[in-house]
């Protein structure tokens, strides 16, 4: 699809292009090729074996992932999505954080040493912070399409009503074009539709009583709300920075939640039509 | 009260700025009035001189006036007769009368514009053309003009005839700089609004332009004209300026900064599209666009790229293209960088970076399985709380944090800061910072401010982040 020269008023030579919006072109080349791409994805494995089994091997990369947080709690469904995004963006592939002005202001701004001591190179990320929800989404839609890009995560609290269905499945189909990973974080979020490939409900997960004065890894309650692949499930992780990876949580509930994914692996995934 | 400025008609009737309000309604009882509005004034000056940049990048303010280089430019517009008529043609079609006069030197031009004569005086006819004119012409103060008339020296040719040194003498060396820049004995460059562009294209439109799509191509054919100079000078664009010129005279410009200098047409066909989207919603074409210019304004090396073996550069790159998409829609000012600053000092050990400063931080240390020793989010300003520990420098047992209690079940700490006092941070306290978790699970970085004791007998204690 060539250009056509064309001469103007003054005499200048100007190029046209037809009327097909390339822009449209490509979105439909996007969506021809998108089953290829996909398959061509292997999954990444979060590293805790009966979880990589529910997903199917592990969390697939090129598609969106919810994360929501009980009560809002921000920091903990931030924390949660940030190591899925370590697992799915390996480096030196960059980043892009999207979020709201005034989430800093409430929950604190993203810290660079802290990225770093959870495994993250701050260096690796563009923030903005777009001043509307509909902003916001259309920055994480243009990181999408930037395939030189691991990961975008787009930090939303609340309902804003920007956020739908239908800005849900945008921001999938964009992900599923590049292999760029969606990760939309919502501490807060109802129970409204979504076309994420996985939606995870997160909260912190409380530590016995313990006078060592030495705080083990961060860890997570993280129920898989919704898996396209297969069934969901409620496991007790722990992130370890060190080698970047998450793992059983050891003191609490290993028993029951091993059993409930053992289930989850012995009925093997059963395919769902969505 | 003054008059301060009049119209034709009023001057055709004898009136003159200056004159008192009373003089002025006791001759011309039927005379409409309007307060001076010096600051809109201002406004309509600036506007009018953007519009004038579709005959020549360097156009300055210039008294009461405008001054525009047409040097090298009126060819474009078949000669300076030609532009001065088109120029006369559209302000008048914005219901404008002006006094334009075309001369070698600014000084020239602006002795026959202030004496209302329209003539386009080649560079050889100077003298001779403002020979007869009268001294005033000049721009001279009233003072000066005064006393040159009691001399009965009334004419710019009078004045050119005398011996420099006793006019000088008798009224400063002023008089003779005015004489010389007029005459063209002396340098005088216009000071332009805006420098003027390293590169530039544009296309006119015979028929008015409406349409904000063809707007794109045009912008990008025009990028791509741009990118022949750009590329053979091994530059790439820094800022550009996007001038839209409606044909009833409104006037737009849209500039853009990029982060990384660029010749990639289509790239920047694209950003200036989103801009022209998002801060122009609906940019009024009114009638239509009857001249489109682009111009680089600033310009930065770009040789012909180079990718190293595991590709990071190309990968920056693209990045880069990114953050100049997001910034040409978003503002530039929403995006930002985490680089690490040189402090101990939480707050001061990161630092917000331009997006284009992608800097690898150094590895951090850990210690097998534990927790982060620093938070993933750090509030701008520390949050005060209230907060139950053991004097002098125990853990905290139980705090108070945004109206809700909190009981510490787990803990470590504390980690002590010492103030930059070296900095002139002479009234900062000592800070002993404690990693804690809460009974649901939440974890705080909390820290006492002051030891107990030496600096004071009544740490306060404060949230600084939250861990993930």
């Amino acid at each position: 699809m060539r250009a056509l020269p064309k001469v103007s008023p003054g005499g200048s030579e100007e190029f046209f292009v037809p009327a097909v919006r390339i822009e449209n072109l490509r979105e439909t080349i996007a969506h021809l090729e998108a089953p290829a791409a996909a398959e061509a994805r292997p999954p990444r494995p979060l590293g805790v074996e009966p979880l990589d089994r529910v997903l199917g091997g592990g969390l697939q990369a090129g598609a969106l992932h919810e994360v929501r947080a009980e009560g809002a709690d921000a920091p903990s469904s931030f924390g949660f999505a940030l190591a899925l995004a370590i697992r799915l963006c390996p480096p030196p592939l960059p980043l892009l954080h999207v979020t709201l002005p005034h989430v800093g202001g409430e929950w604190g701004r993203p810290y660079g040493p802290g990225l770093s001591a959870f495994g993250l190179d701050p260096g690796r990320i563009l923030f903005v912070e777009a001043k509307r929800p509909s902003d916001a989404l259309w920055a994480a839609e243009e990181g999408l399409f930037c395939a030189a890009l691991g990961a975008v995560v787009l930090e939303i609290p609340g309902e804003p009503a920007a956020v739908d269905l239908t800005a849900t499945r945008r921001l999938s189909l964009r992900a599923a074009r590049h292999g760029v990973s969606a990760l939309l974080v919502r501490p807060g979020g109802g129970g409204e539709a979504t076309a994420a490939t996985t939606r995870w409900q997160v909260a912190p997960l409380a530590g016995p009583a313990d006078p060592s004065f030495v705080l083990p890894p961060p860890a997570w309650r993280a129920r898989l709300e919704r898996n396209r692949g297969g069934r969901g499930g409620s496991w007790s992780l722990s992130w370890r920075p060190d080698v970047l990876s998450f793992a059983p949580h050891a003191t609490l509930s290993v028993a029951s939640s091993a059993t409930s994914a053992d289930r989850a692996a012995a009925a093997g995934p059963r395919r769902r039509a969505v | 009260m003054r008059l301060t400025v009049v119209d034709r008609v009023a001057a055709s009737l004898g009136l003159h700025p200056g004159l008192t309000l009373a003089d002025a309604r006791a001759r011309r009882p039927e005379l409409e009035m309007l307060d001076p509005e010096p600051e809109r004034d201002e406004e309509a000056w600036t506007r009018l001189a953007g519009w004038a940049t579709r005959y020549t990048p360097l156009v300055g303010r210039d008294g009461p006036g405008l001054m525009l280089d047409i040097t090298g430019c009126a060819h474009l517009f078949g000669g300076e007769e030609a532009l001065l008529g088109d120029l006369e043609a559209r302000l008048a079609r914005r219901g404008l009368t002006a006094d334009i006069a075309v001369a070698a030197t600014p000084g020239a031009a602006r002795a026959l514009a202030r004496c209302g004569l329209r003539r386009i005086v080649p560079a050889g006819a100077t003298e001779e053309t403002l020979a007869p004119l009268p001294v005033a012409a000049l721009g001279l103060d009233e003072e000066t003009a005064a006393a040159l008339k009691r001399l009965g020296l009334k004419r710019i040719g009078q004045l050119a005839e005398m011996a420099r040194a006793p006019l000088a003498a008798r009224f400063g060396r002023e008089l003779l700089g005015l004489l010389d820049m007029a005459l063209g004995r002396r340098e005088e460059s216009i000071r332009p609004l805006r420098p003027a562009p390293v590169f530039s294209a544009e296309r006119l439109f015979a028929e008015p332009l409406r349409d904000l799509d063809a707007l794109d191509q045009v912008v990008t054919g025009l990028a791509f004209r741009l990118a022949e100079p750009l590329a053979r000078h091994g530059q790439g664009a820094r800022r550009l300026r996007l001038s839209l010129y409606r044909s009833d005279g409104a006037f737009f410009a849209v500039d853009l900064g990029l982060a990384r200098p660029s010749r990639d047409a289509e790239a920047i066909g694209r950003l200036f599209s989103s801009r022209i989207e998002a801060f122009h919603q609906g940019l009024d074409t009114g009638e239509g666009l009857d001249l489109v210019r682009l111009s680089v304004e600033e310009t930065d090396g770009l040789e012909h790229e180079q990718v190293d073996l595991d590709g990071r550069l190309a990968l920056k790159g693209e990045v880069d293209r990114l953050a100049d998409r997001l910034g040409a829609r978003l503002g530039a000012e929403t995006l930002h960088r985490l680089v690490p600053g040189d402090s101990h000092l939480p707050e001061h050990a990161a630092a917000r970076g331009a997006p284009s400063r992608a800097v690898a931080w150094p590895e951090p240390v850990r210690a097998g399985e534990a927790a982060p020793e620093r938070p993933l989010r750090l509030f701008d300003r520390p949050e005060p709380v209230e907060a139950v520990a053991e004097v002098p420098d125990g853990p905290p047992m139980r705090f108070r944090w945004r109206r809700a209690f909190r009981e510490v079940v787990r803990c470590e700490g504390p980690e002590r800061i010492a103030p930059e006092w070296w900095r002139g941070h002479e009234e900062a306290l000592t800070r002993d910072y404690f990693r804690v978790e809460d009974r649901a699970g939440r974890r705080y970085w909390l820290y006492r401010a002051g030891l107990y004791g030496s600096e004071t007998d009544r740490p306060r204690w404060y949230v600084h982040g939250l861990f993930g």
